[in-house]
């Protein structure tokens, strides 16, 4: 079971409100390379790994994926607030808010809601962690995108920060493969 | 400090669990409720931590919508101590439950079993 830690992983101070960059960044939560779809992928291959350290770092991963997800949210929330209809139409940001106005919900940067097709959970564990790989470097990838579109360094550090643990989790993600692949699972 | 603290006779000093429970009579029937832990095993301590957690948790749920109810208060108090007592006991088994009560030289966090594994290890998944 889980406990709550009343503090993001990483501090998410943004100055100012931009409503185009909050729609772009909600993909980083719900969609197909974002942080909901990490955690419920290594949260729920665990069940059937079948050595106790692949079981802990899908755990582990899987937990931080969680306060990931609240660092996004805080992203996108604190670059919403305060918005008037002129910028959030100035900003792209209407067809988001006709449905949500400016609470968050996961969904893809194109308006996709969040999908469970974007995660993969199979038996095979050297297939699940292999997926694992392609996820972190898929999210890598997706935060590097961010950061090309982004001007704000207030945003730039809390993404910096996330993009760099997928990079890190990649690494732990490699060594899970090594013990499999060591052990003949 | 584990094997020690398993043998310790008694710490009486303790806030007995639950004074002012609403349903002693039936705590005393079920011998659910108790001052101090010392004579629980290993498993006897699981139940309790589950017990009390849920205590916890339900406590929780109702100050979150009733801030301001001392008498819960309390009881959230007094629950959180006997589980702190709790989790400090059973951490010197060397199962710890938070990756935090890790103890001596190798990381026993992926020891098995997990919780979803019934019999103390891999079901009948190749586990060495």
């Amino acid at each position: 079971m889980w406990i709550y830690e009343k503090s993001l992983q990483h501090p998410v101070k943004i100055a100012n409100p931009n409503p185009r960059l909050a729609g772009i960044i909600i993909t980083a939560l719900g969609g197909p390379d974002g942080e909901l779809g990490a955690a419920m992928r290594y949260l729920n291959q665990r069940y059937t790994m079948p050595d106790g350290r692949v079981i802990g770092i899908l755990t582990d991963v899987g937990s931080e994926e969680l306060g990931h997800m609240e660092m996004v949210a805080s992203i996108v929330y604190q670059l919403t607030r305060n918005l008037t209809p002129d910028e959030i139409r100035a900003g792209g940001f209407d067809k988001y808010y006709v449905e949500h106005g400016a609470a968050i919900y996961p969904a893809s940067a194109s308006g996709v809601p969040f999908n469970a097709m974007a995660i993969a959970s199979k038996e095979d564990n050297l297939a699940s962690i292999t997926e694992d790989l392609a996820a972190e470097q898929k999210a890598r990838a997706m935060y590097d995108n961010i950061l090309r579109l982004s001007d704000d360094p207030d945003v730039n550090d809390a993404i910096k920060f996330l993009r760099q643990r997928e990079i890190v989790h990649f690494q732990r993600f490699g060594e899970a493969m090594e013990i499999l692949k060591d052990k003949k699972f | 400090m584990n094997k020690d603290r398993l043998n310790k006779s008694s710490d009486g000093g303790k806030a007995p669990m639950i004074r002012n429970g609403t349903n002693t009579n039936n705590a005393q029937k079920t011998g659910t409720r108790t001052t101090n832990f010392d004579n629980l095993d290993k498993d006897a301590l699981f139940t309790k931590i589950q017990e009390l957690r849920f205590v916890k948790a339900e406590l929780e749920l109702y100050l979150d919508t009733h801030p301001g109810c001392r008498v819960a208060l309390d009881y959230y108090y007094q629950t959180i101590d006997a589980l702190r007592d709790l989790y400090e006991r059973y951490s010197a088994y060397g199962a710890p439950l938070f990756a935090s009560e890790v103890q001596g030289d190798t990381w026993s966090w992926v020891d098995n079993p997990w919780p979803w594994h019934r019999h103390g290890g891999i079901d009948g998944r190749g586990e060495e």
